[in-house]
């Protein structure tokens, strides 16, 4: 009886919540939104469970978002999983996040699964070397199992810096120019090292949207370059856990309502 | 369907756009007022950057006005270093002027004998500048348009008639010692991503005269930094104030960086200017104030600092 009421809750829960997505859809729909995944931790501890259980339930997170963005039409998401400086972090933690990620993320590419059903090519982000090999070695089987879908992006950035990534595109682009002949060194623009950053090799559009959980309101070296400009910004308390579609409508309403007013403003300069 | 789904969605940014007008008049009069400026607070940036939505019809000495207020409420609560941005370059484009007004506020010889200023230390900005050692056989020439002035007065600044509310600032001023040294930084567009091209640029025509292969090109973080953070560039701000803004309909629109140079922004915290002190013309301030930038808000982003967490990556 108990588990009749519970599959009737969740039925009507789950039609709300495409009728909503249908609602929102009706208006204009971010092309990229990122994600800071913040406040594992502290999710973990507020409901006394230990640390590893708050990643999980970050995973869990991270895919229940994944999973509104697509139905939403959403052609990017980037999650930021790891960063470089989380290195520094105890190596119990470490070495549980890498596991991790090494489990969750065949998981998620496997047949039938959500990158599967959806069409999305996942792209590991960042310096994938300083990854433990067994990790790299499954990041790179990740990667081609979903070579060939087109019609969503994932760009899940381990181990990332902003910083390291506009070097790294400085740095290409300073050799592709040295490389060609043609290539005045005067002629080098932003767009040039637009073109090396590692999102757009990755082929992801500007970014919309950069979200981060927590409370916390700052960048923390991710995606700086890519949110300078034209990106809303949205800091929420919720613990990354805890964020849900309830969160999320009011983030996609402020894109809509800057986006008209976007369109009003370019009408009345023509 | 797709008229019926248009309908709905129309009705839900109604009841969002209702639902956060209630709450933001709830917020006006609930909200505990922020410490007076001279308060203790826990911490302190060290560095504030602000960016002012300033339309190309501002007035000059509103921007002149803005940058006293600025530079002496810093000077007040001990922040060493500011650096204010536009998005239209305008502050930038008023440089000169600045310097100027700079000049005459805190003279290089004051009443008391005590004032000195150092000005001006960097060139215009149309000037190609830098030269930055990057390592001791090489150097890097790149045109980062920030410009530096350093404010090292000792004493009470002197009065310079801007505005009309001059008797108030003047009596605000002489109950308030003015002892601290200020660097103030004009930041542009230009400072942005067009800053790093430029690095890039450099890095090429260094690679070009040194005859170096593209392989044996290897670039640092720590290099970068050292190029666009360094004398010519600017520091990366602890704490930025940006400006709420309005839309056609009167809400409020999402948090946005204008265009800040993205190098600096790594750990920065934001804070945003509330909305209910929005002018209708998108700038930080208040209705019944043509200045860009108002206390309140500056005091208020100043607690929210001084609550704030840093964990660095930890």
């Amino acid at each position: 009886m108990f588990s009749l009421f519970h599959q009737c809750v969740s039925w009507v829960r789950q039609k709300a919540q495409n009728a909503l997505l249908a609602v929102l859809a009706a208006g204009p729909i971010p092309k990229h939104i990122a994600f800071v995944m913040d406040g594992n931790r502290r999710y973990a501890r507020m409901n006394k469970k230990i640390v590893q259980q708050g990643h999980s339930d970050g995973f869990l997170a991270l895919r229940r978002m994944l999973e509104v963005c697509l139905r939403l039409g959403v052609q990017c998401v980037s999650a930021y999983a790891f960063s470089i400086e989380n290195f520094k972090r105890e190596p119990a933690e470490v070495d549980a996040l890498m596991n991790l990620a090494e489990e969750k993320l065949l998981e998620l590419c496997q047949h039938g699964d959500l990158l599967d059903e959806y069409g999305v090519r996942l792209h590991i982000i960042g310096r994938k070397e300083l990854l433990p090999e067994s990790v790299q070695a499954v990041a790179r089987k990740a990667e081609e199992m979903t070579q060939h879908n087109d019609r969503a992006i994932l760009n899940l950035c381990m181990p990332y810096t902003s910083r390291d990534e506009m070097t790294t595109a400085v740095e290409s682009t300073v050799r592709k120019a040295l490389d060609s002949d043609d290539y005045s060194s005067a002629e080098i623009t932003e767009k040039d090292i637009d073109a090396q950053m590692m999102t757009s090799l990755a082929k992801s559009p500007p970014l919309d949207i950069l979200i981060r959980t927590s409370g916390v309101r700052r960048l923390s070296d991710f995606l700086l370059w890519q949110c300078c400009e034209n990106t809303q910004l949205q800091f929420t308390s919720t613990y990354w856990p805890d964020f849900g579609l309830l969160e999320f409508v009011p983030v996609i309403l402020d894109f809509q309502r800057k986006v008209w007013y976007q369109q009003v403003t370019a009408r009345k300069l023509l | 369907m797709s008229f019926l789904a248009a309908l709905c969605l129309h009705l839900l940014h109604f009841l969002y756009s209702t639902s956060s007008t209630l709450f933001s008049f709830w917020q006006r009069h609930t909200r505990i007022p922020p410490l007076a400026l001279t308060a203790a607070r826990a911490k302190l940036p060290k560095h504030l950057a602000i960016i002012l939505d300033i339309l190309p019809d501002t007035q000059q000495t509103d921007i002149l006005e803005t940058v006293d207020r600025a530079t002496e409420w810093c000077r007040t609560v001990g922040i060493t270093q500011l650096t204010l941005y536009d998005r239209r370059g305008l502050l930038h484009s008023f440089n000169q002027q600045i310097r100027e007004h700079v000049v005459q506020v805190y003279p290089l010889a004051s009443d008391s004998g005590e004032s000195d200023l150092e000005y001006p230390l960097t060139p215009p900005p149309s000037d190609y500048s830098i030269s930055r050692p990057m390592s001791p056989e090489n150097s890097v020439l790149a045109d980062l348009d920030v410009s530096t002035i350093h404010v090292v007065s000792q004493s009470r600044p002197k009065q310079v008639k801007t505005r009309r509310n001059v008797v108030h600032k003047r009596r605000e001023r002489e109950t308030k010692p003015l002892v601290n040294p200020l660097t103030l930084y004009l930041v542009s567009p230009k400072s942005s991503k067009p800053a790093i091209a430029s690095a890039a640029r450099s890095f090429v025509k260094l690679c070009r005269v040194s005859g170096k292969a593209p392989n044996e090109f290897n670039l640092m973080p720590e290099q970068l930094q050292l190029l666009l953070e360094g004398e010519q560039g600017f520091p990366p701000p602890d704490l930025l104030i940006t400006p709420p803004r309005a839309s056609h309909t009167g809400a409020e629109l999402p948090l946005e960086l204008y265009g800040f140079p993205p190098w600096q922004m790594r750990l920065t915290e934001i804070s945003r200017g509330k909305f209910d002190t929005c002018r209708a013309d998108n700038v930080l301030g208040n209705a019944n104030d043509q200045s860009l930038i108002d206390e309140v808000t500056f005091r208020r982003a100043l607690d929210e600092y001084s609550g704030a967490e840093m964990r660095l990556g930890k």
